[in-house]
This record gives C-alpha cells, structure tokens and sequence, in this order.
C-alpha cells in the first residue's frame, strides 16, 4: 500500500519533474528524418519506401529504449555498464572477422533484413564505462595510471573501428575521451601536452597533404606513372586525403569524380537558399546527383537544406540547440560528478556529430562518415542516440540521491 | 558510494563545453548562411546546369542520288527494342530492376529468337550515367522478329519499340566504292560516355559518320545540323521534362554524276574478275560509272557491321573494300604508247612516217628488250606500231626521244597527279623522271633503257585506272584534259540547289590537233584491224589502245614465280564525236585485247541498248537478306597469290611498286553499333 502511494508520487514527480522541451525537440527531429528520409528515397509512383518504415521502426524501439533509459537510475546503469562495454567489444571482433562489407567497409552485422553497426554502440558504451571509471576518480586524476587505463579503455575500441574501416567513428570517441577527462578535471599540463601533440599531428596531416598535392600534380603530369598510389607516412589512404582536399584545396580534385558529392551536396544546399525548394522537390537529391547511396545518411541535410533552405536549416539548429542546452543544463546541474559526466558526454557526443556532419555538408569539414544524430538513416545509431538522451533524463529525474 | 560530491564538481569546465556548443553552432549558422544567403545564387545556377540535360537529336541524313535521280543512299526506318529502365517499376532497387530486366529481356529473346547484346553490367552502367535514354537491347528488327514481337504487344510497360532511320543502299553493293559506308566516330567523339556542354555526363547518342567513299567526303554536307533537346530530369531524378527542343535540319542531298545504269552494266560485265572499270564523259569530265571489283555490300554496315562480317571483308585476299579505280595503281603497259606516241610526234624526231624494224626484239648495250610478237613485226610505222601494239618500234621511239619528252607528256595527261576526285585515299601513281630517281637514290640517273622502258608502259610507271581513263577522254575530246566531276550539285532535300560544282577544265594537251587526230585514228585502227578487234561493235565505231602489263606472282603454295598479265583496254565511243571514254583493267589476264576487249564490246553494246530506252537497272527485292557469302563479293574466287613487282619483259630490274597503296585500306575497325549495346 505504502509502496503502491511511493510508486504513484514518483510518477507524479516524474511527470512533473520530465524535461519536456527535450522529448518535444526529439519528436520534431524524428518528424524531420522521417518526411526527409522519405523525399531521399522515394521514387514517381511508389508507395512509401522501406527506408521510411525502417526508420519508424526504429524509432519506436528508440522511444522504448528512451524511457526506459530515462526511469532506470544511470549510477545503477554505469555500474553494469561494463557488461555493454564487453558486449561490444565482442561484437567489434566479431565484425571484423565475419561483418558483412558494404562500400568497402566492414561495419555491419546483419540479421535478416535488419542490420546493425557494433561501431555506434562502442560510442555509448565507451562514454558509459569512462563515466563509471572517472566518475569515481574525478579531481583525483593526478596520476598518470588512471589516465592511461582511460584511456586505453577508448583507445582500443576505436582502433578497432578504424580497422573496419570508419574513420568518422573512430574519431569521435578520442574527442569523447578527451572531453570526458576535461569534465573529470584533469590538469592543465595534461591538456598542455595534448595540445600539443594535436599541433603536431595537425602540422603532420597538413604536411602529408602538401606532399600529396605535389604527387597529384606529378601524377597528372605523367612524371610518375598514372597508376601510382601516394605512398603515405603516416598510412592515410588516399580518398581520406583527397576528403581534405575537398575542404582546403577543392580545385584539385576531379569534380566529376573524387569531389562529386561533395560538390552535389553544396549544389543542393546552396540552391535551397532562404526559403528551400519544397518538401519533395529538391532536384539535386532527388535527381540523383547526390547518390542515393549517402543522401539518406550522411548527407541527409543537404537533402534537408535543399527543400526547407535557411529557414529549416535555422529550425533544426534550434532543435538540436534545445537539445545541447537541455543536455548542458542538465550536466551542470547534476546530483553527482558520474551524472555530470553522463549528461555532458552525451551533450558532447551529440555535438559532435552534429557540428561534424552538418560541417561536412557544409563544405568546412573532410567528408567523414558522420550520421546527424536522430535524422540520419540508420538503426543502430538511432538507438545509441535515444538511449543516451534517455540517460540524461535519468541524470536530471535522479539528481537527487536517496 | 565512492562518487565525489556536487561540491568538489568544476563547474568553469562544464560553461567551456557550453561555450564550445554556442561556438560550434554559430559556426555552422554562418555556414549556412554563407551557402544559402550569399552564395546561394551561384549554386543555383550550378543546379540549373546539372539538373538538365542536353540531347543531341540527330539530323536525318540527306540521300545519294545519281545524276537521273536514281536514289542511290537512302534512309529507311530501322526498328529497334529498346528498354526503358525507369518505366519498369523497379523503384531505385536495383536488384528487383536486374531480376526484372533479365525476365523481360530472356522471353523478348525466346520470342523474336535475336541474340542479345546486353547483360547486368551492361543494364547498370546505363542505369547509373544514362538514365533516361532509352537501352536498345535489339536493333533493327528482322521481318520475322518485328512479327514476332508485335504479336505479342503490348509488352510489359518498359519495353518499347523505337523507330530510328538509318542507312539503305537500295542497289546493293552498286557502286558500293563510290558511295562508301558509315561507322561509329573515332576518338573523342566515340568515347563511352558522352559530355554536355559543361563537361558532364550528358545523353546523346553517337551519330555514325562517313568512312568511306562519297559518304565521308561529303559527310559534312550529308550530316546536317543536329537539333538539341534539353531536358529537366524531375524531382524524381528519372522521368524526363522537356525545357526546350531545336529541331535538327535534315542533311542534303548530294547528286553524283554516276549514271546507275551505266554501273549496272559495268559492274555486272565485270563480276567474278578483280579489276577496275571507268567511265567518263569525255566532253566534261563526268564519272558515269566507277566500278571497283570484287565489291561488298555497304548494307553489311547497317545499323552496325558485325565483327565476323567486317573480319571477312578485312581479311579477304581479294581485297573487296580496295577501290582499285582510285586506290590501286597498276602499271599501265601498252595503252602508255598513245602518249608515247604523241610525245614523239611533237618533238618532231618521230614522224607519222618513220619506220622501225622490229625483229623481236631491241638491244641496248647488252641488254635485250622483247617485242610481245616473238616472231617479230617487220618493218612498222606509227599508225601500224599502235594498232599491233609493237614494243620495239616504241623502245626506239623512247631511245631516239629520252626521257623528258614522255615525261612532259604524261604529266600533261595528268599521270603522277591525284585527279582530285572527291573518294577517300586516292592514288596519284607514279611517274618516274630523272628527279625522282635521284630522290630515291642520289646516284641514280636516267638511263637510256629507263625511256626505252617507259615508252610501253613499264618500269617504274603507275597509274590508277581512273587516271588512264582521263587519258582516254584527252583523246576522245581531240585534246582537252578534265578533272573527273563526281559530283555535280548538292540539294537540299526538296531538291533546291545549294552548290553547283561545274565542270574542271585541267589543261589543254601540248600537242597539234593533227598529231592528237592521227592517234584518234590509230586507235580506231586498232579496233577495226588490230589487238583490240574483240571490242568491235557492228554499227559503233570504238577506238581503243590495249595494253598487257607483265607482272610476277609468288604463288603461295609451292612458291613458283608465276608470270601473270594485267589486262588493260582505254577507249572512246562512238567515233568521231564520243560521249564515252573507259579505262578498264583487270588483274590477271591473258592480253588486253583477249580479254578486255570483249568487256569492252559488251558495255558499249549495252550502254548504247540503254541509250535507245532500254531500262537495265531493277531494284533488287531484298537486299540486306542476302546470305553473307554473296553480299560480301559478286562471287568466290581464289585466292590472289603476292605480287612481286611489274617486272617488265626484259632483264632490267624494276622496283616493287605495282601494290596497291596500303593508305587505301580502311586504317582501323570501323564500326561497333551505332549508340552501344555494348
């Protein structure tokens, strides 16, 4: 009886206490993906297409996972989080060893008709198990051992999914880390020393593409043979060099091959200007120039951009501002440092993806395969991102401990 | 609980995070705008350009008439099935549109039992650059397989039947060397992919060029202007809008000088013998026939030649793609004497009096020149030396005038020159003279046999049938030299005319109208009384020169030197007033007169048939439905062996020269179809 009333007043707190705006924002994305996913995919006088469904389908499971994630308390859910971590890590072998290749790549594990990318779910479980591992050392994080042993816990997993290969990813979780031990207070010579080391491998990574565009120059001017491969230093291949090019030097590349989509998804953006084209008239995406290969994913706001224009793409930043500011606030005013670390890394994650892909839509960032997070084609990610919403929900509905 | 506190939280790194997020999306909202805002003009007019599609929509090509209006090059539709990828309601599936492709394309086949020219690639290839053009999978339809096909329309939505013109030669192989063929263009223009005006993936179909004969020097002219349509592939990147359309302006016609009849009747006189045939109207220079044999059917080159047919046209030792009227030189042997002849009349050190002795033969030095009459002539002069063709009154014509003379002369005719007739690789043959000597080897010179030589005909001397036909209306018009005229006008194709080509005069003859008269005369005697008496006619009066050039073969089975004749007979008809001068030649005879002169009588006999009203020339039925074996030559023949050289009938070495000119043979593959099906 008394546990029954108990149970009542905390669903009451809970409906009161819910952050709304976040939940209202996440719906109005998932609108957003589904109607553009569908303007990607859909073909003259055809139903709507399975990409759509799928998408809804998936949705829906990420809604469950969101409330879910939202009631359990996320210090119970990072004390078991080594559980996930170790899943994944089994999975990530797995699909190097047996993953199906698509594009070139092996990222995904497939189930019937269904796939999913073990790559996404690294993302969270390796935010969830560096929470749990500095959430507990945080403002301790003086010696050299705990840094190391977090580090090596990111590290691995993204070698791993830079072997699949997929850059994008594998870049995303050394920021996470990077930004999770900032929030747990590591010291500033820390961050001294890894600026530098960035300095450095920025001023390498330039200096290799330097080179590069001298070899192309060599290349199309026959000095060395037309087949011959850049051979890099620091192991680049050369369509990951060639996607820097397409931001510093974008004339160098052939625009009818190596920057086509780029060039295709600046087109599309461009030409939506202030008021867009019109929810399924976008020629350039529909048309086929941007292939309908990354339109529906990695380049869906530039199918996005071209149909709803400045105003939409306004309108989505706001969304995802509704988002990030939630999600800082939330981090700020967390119960302990493991939520403020929870709720910031989410934050952070979210940010990334965002300001990588809609950068790299844009023109100002190298092409990585980088989904927009809730609007981007794709399962896995679809439920990484719901669950860790939801966990920021749970760090504000349980930032005060019993 | 060993988590820390919220009091020992850092709070300062949380607000940098924050300010990392306003940063970040302040950087993209300038982004954004700078795009979309600023540069948004600039993309949109990229758009525009990315978003249509330039189509060539070729001009329909103008026609090939003889000078009676005979309709020599066509076009007549060609149906094709075509498949149009969109339409098949696959989606953007590509699989479901392989799975669909396939069954479609395999019941076609059952049906209209035609091989099929696409697979998978092939399908997704055009899927992915060439969207909304059509995929022909069969082109030009048989009878039976049009039939078939149409029985069972309509066909699953996707398949269609398009009707695309394309090129008829109703004649067949009439004139085939005249007309020439059409092939796919070469080099950029051939390319798999084609580009639109701003370097991109663009569809326009290939449209086939002239390679050959009047279909490719006049190819510009027969082409006409392609129309352009532009096109706006619609948001649902497939079906097409059309933005604006330029009709294309059809080709002209271009009007030969040919008289078809008169080829008919060459060319079916000539069938089953490698040779040449020309005819000019002496008077202005008109071809009216030019007949190269064996021929082939250019029908085989419609839509596409097939790689078995043109491998068998390319390779045939008979060499039926060789125009040997313009392409091929021979040397020219007695028929050579009528400008000796005149040569030596005009420097006055020959008259129509001066007899030779022949016994034979003719010595120089200690070289022996042989008469072709063992026995010998006797004592000759000029008038009995042309109508018995004697070689050694011509040695001592040529020893007695040397070289320069004859070198005037045949340069005068035109010898050594291209006639400048509008056919593709045209020879000029050769006329040897002292300079070319040198040229060839600095311490040559021009020796005394060297024009005891040249004055039969042989030695280094080549002509091309075309060129002695030239000679033979020099003499038929007592003295003017025409350039050949192939083409006498271009129409447009409601038969206005655009260009006139008028009659050439090249030169008058260097020569007295007596001394052009007495050999006009000679030539009749040679008819009447002389090696040529076959070519007579009861009621025309022809005048002729033979001439049998000796030649060498390796034959290629036991490797014996064979001594091989071609045969050659020039003439004009009907005397005095000749509306017909011929050159004819066949590779391999007995003599000129043995075995030209009959071809000659039985062309004069029919042309002259023709002229009383007598219609020859019928349209044959089915012409493309011809087995290969009879499309390809008039008839089988065996193999020609390897020329070694003209070697004249004496001891004195003469260079290789009587091949055909290797420039003359088409320099590479011509045609895979026309707009792929690769």
């Amino acid at each position: 009886m008394i546990r029954r009333r108990k149970t009542r007043e905390f669903f009451h707190e809970l409906l009161a206490d819910f952050r709304w705006g976040q939940l209202i924002a996440v719906l109005c994305l998932m609108t957003f993906s589904l109607l553009f996913i569908y303007s990607a995919t859909v073909r003259s006088g055809e139903g709507v297409p399975d990409e759509v469904k799928k998408q809804g389908l998936w949705f829906a499971l990420g809604l469950v996972g969101y409330f879910f994630a939202s009631l359990l308390d996320y210090r119970w859910v990072c004390r078991k989080a080594w559980l996930l971590y170790a899943g994944t890590f089994a999975l990530l072998i797995w699909v190097l060893l047996k993953g199906k290749k698509i594009y070139g790549a092996r990222r995904w594990i497939t189930f019937e008709s269904f796939a999913i990318q073990p790559s996404e779910f690294a993302k969270l479980s390796v935010l969830l198990i560096l929470c749990w591992y500095l959430g507990r050392r945080a403002g301790k994080l003086r010696d050299w051992r705990s840094l190391a042993v977090a580090s090596l816990l990111a590290i691995v997993p993204a070698v791993l999914i830079h072997r699949q290969p997929d850059l994008g990813t594998a870049i995303s979780i050394p920021a996470l880390l990077f930004l999770l031990l900032f929030l747990a207070g590591a010291s500033a010579r820390f961050f001294g020393i890894l600026a530098l080391v960035a300095l450095l491998a920025s001023g390498l990574v330039g200096w290799e593409t330097w080179r590069y565009t001298q070899f192309r120059h060599e290349r199309s001017a026959r000095v060395v043979s037309a087949e011959a491969r850049y051979p890099s230093i620091l192991h680049l291949k050369e369509y990951q060099l060639n996607r820097i090019l397409g931001v510093v030097a974008p004339d160098e590349l052939d625009q009818l091959n190596e920057g086509w989509n780029i060039r295709q998804s600046l087109i599309a953006i461009g030409s939506g200007r202030f008021s867009g084209k019109g929810w399924g008239k976008g020629d350039v995406t529909r048309g086929g120039y941007l292939p309908r290969t990354v339109s529906l994913n990695d380049f869906i706001f530039a199918v996005f951009a071209e149909e709803s224009g400045f105003v939409g793409g306004v309108a989505l930043l706001a969304l995802y501002s509704v988002l990030l500011f939630s999600g800082a606030r939330v981090a700020i005013r967390a119960g302990d440092t493991l939520g403020m670390l929870l709720a910031g890394g989410v934050t952070f994650l979210f940010f990334f993806h965002i300001f990588v892909n809609i950068g790299m839509a844009l023109g100002l960032l190298p092409v990585v395969g980088v989904p927009l997070p809730l609007m981007s084609y794709g399962g896995s990610f679809v439920l990484v991102c719901l669950t860790a919403l939801g966990l920021i929900q749970s760090v504000w509905l349980h930032r005060n401990p019993y | 609980m060993s988590f820390s506190s919220s009091g020992e939280r850092t709070p300062w790194r949380i607000f940098l995070l924050f300010l990392l997020i306003v940063t970040g999306l302040a950087v993209l909202l300038i982004g954004m705008a700078f795009r979309q805002l600023v540069q948004g003009e600039d993309w949109t007019s990229q758009m525009a350009q990315s978003s249509t599609r330039v189509m060539r929509l070729p001009a329909p090509r103008g026609r090939i008439l003889d000078r009676n209006g005979v309709v020599l090059v066509d076009n007549r539709p060609s149906y094709n099935v075509a498949l149009l990828l969109d339409e098949f309601g696959a989606g953007r599936n590509r699989e479901r549109l392989l799975r669909r492709v396939r069954a479609s394309v395999e019941v076609l086949h059952k049906r209209m039992k035609m091989p099929v020219n696409v697979n998978d690639r092939v399908v997704r290839i055009h899927y992915d650059r060439r969207g909304p053009l059509p995929l022909t999978v069969w082109n030009d339809l048989s009878p039976a397989a049009f039939a078939a096909f149409l029985e069972r329309s309509p066909w699953t939505p996707g398949v269609d039947l398009q009707i695309e013109p394309v090129r008829v030669y109703p004649y067949g192989p009439l004139a085939c060397h005249v007309l020439g063929y059409l092939g796919k263009p070469e080099g950029r223009a051939a390319a798999e992919e084609d580009y639109d005006t701003i370097g991109r993936r663009a569809f326009s179909q290939p449209v086939a060029i002239g390679k050959a004969g009047i279909e490719e020097t006049m190819d510009k002219v027969l082409q006409g202007t392609p129309g352009q349509r532009v096109v706006r592939l619609d948001a649902a990147g497939f079906t097409e809008a059309e933005v604006s359309r330029v009709e294309p302006t059809p080709g002209n016609d271009v009007v030969l000088s040919l008289d078809a009849e008169i080829q008919a009747i060459v060319e079916e006189s000539f069938v089953g013998y490698r040779g040449a045939c020309v005819i000019l109207d002496p008077r202005n220079g008109d071809v009216l026939a030019l007949a190269s044999m064996p021929s082939y059917n250019p029908n085989l080159f419609v839509p596409a030649i097939r790689r078995a047919d043109w491998n068998a046209l390319a390779s045939d030792p008979q060499r039926p793609m060789l125009n040997r009227a313009t392409q091929a030189y021979y040397s020219p042997g007695s028929t050579f004497k009528v400008i000796g002849a005149l040569a030596g009349l005009e420097t006055g050190l020959i008259t129509e009096k001066t007899v030779f002795q022949c016994p034979g033969s003719f010595s120089l030095g200690n070289i022996t020149f042989a008469c072709w009459e063992k026995g010998g002539h006797g004592d000759m002069n000029l008038r009995e030396a042309l109508t018995m063709s004697c070689n050694v009154f011509f040695y001592n014509l040529g020893f007695r005038i040397g070289g320069p003379p004859l070198w005037a002369m045949s340069h005068a005719f035109g010898l050594g020159e291209k006639t400048g007739v509008p056919l593709d690789g045209e020879s000029g043959g050769l006329l040897p003279t002292e300079e070319l000597k040198r040229a060839r080897n600095p311490r040559d010179r021009w020796t005394p046999g060297d024009s005891v030589n040249m004055s039969i005909g042989q030695g280094l001397l080549n002509v091309t049938p075309l060129q002695m036909a030239v000679v033979a209306a020099a003499f038929g018009n007592q003295g003017t030299v025409f350039r050949p005229r192939l083409v006498l006008r271009v129409e447009t194709p409601n038969g206005n005319e655009v260009v006139k080509f008028p009659s050439e005069f090249r030169n008058r003859l260097p020569a007295s109208p007596e001394h052009i008269q007495f050999i006009r005369e000679a030539m009749l005697n040679v008819v009447a009384d002389g090696t040529g008496k076959r070519a007579a006619l009861p009621k025309i009066k022809i005048a002729a020169k033979t001439g049998s050039a000796q030649f060498h073969v390796r034959d290629r089975l036991t490797g014996e030197t064979l001594q091989k004749t071609r045969a050659w007979m020039i003439s004009f008809a009907p005397w005095p007033e000749p509306r017909y001068a011929m050159a004819l030649v066949a590779e391999e005879g007995i003599s000129g007169g043995t075995t030209i002169g009959p071809f000659t009588q039985e062309i004069y006999k029919k042309i002259f048939e023709i002229e009383q009203g007598r219609r020859m020339l019928v349209r044959p039925p089915s012409v493309a439905a011809m087995p290969v074996s009879d499309r390809l030559t008039g008839k089988e023949g065996e193999a020609s062996g390897e020329i070694l050289s003209d070697t004249p009938p004496s001891a004195l070495p003469a260079a290789p020269v009587d091949e055909a000119s290797d420039e003359a043979a088409p320099a590479s593959f011509p045609a895979e179809p026309v707009g792929g099906r690769r």
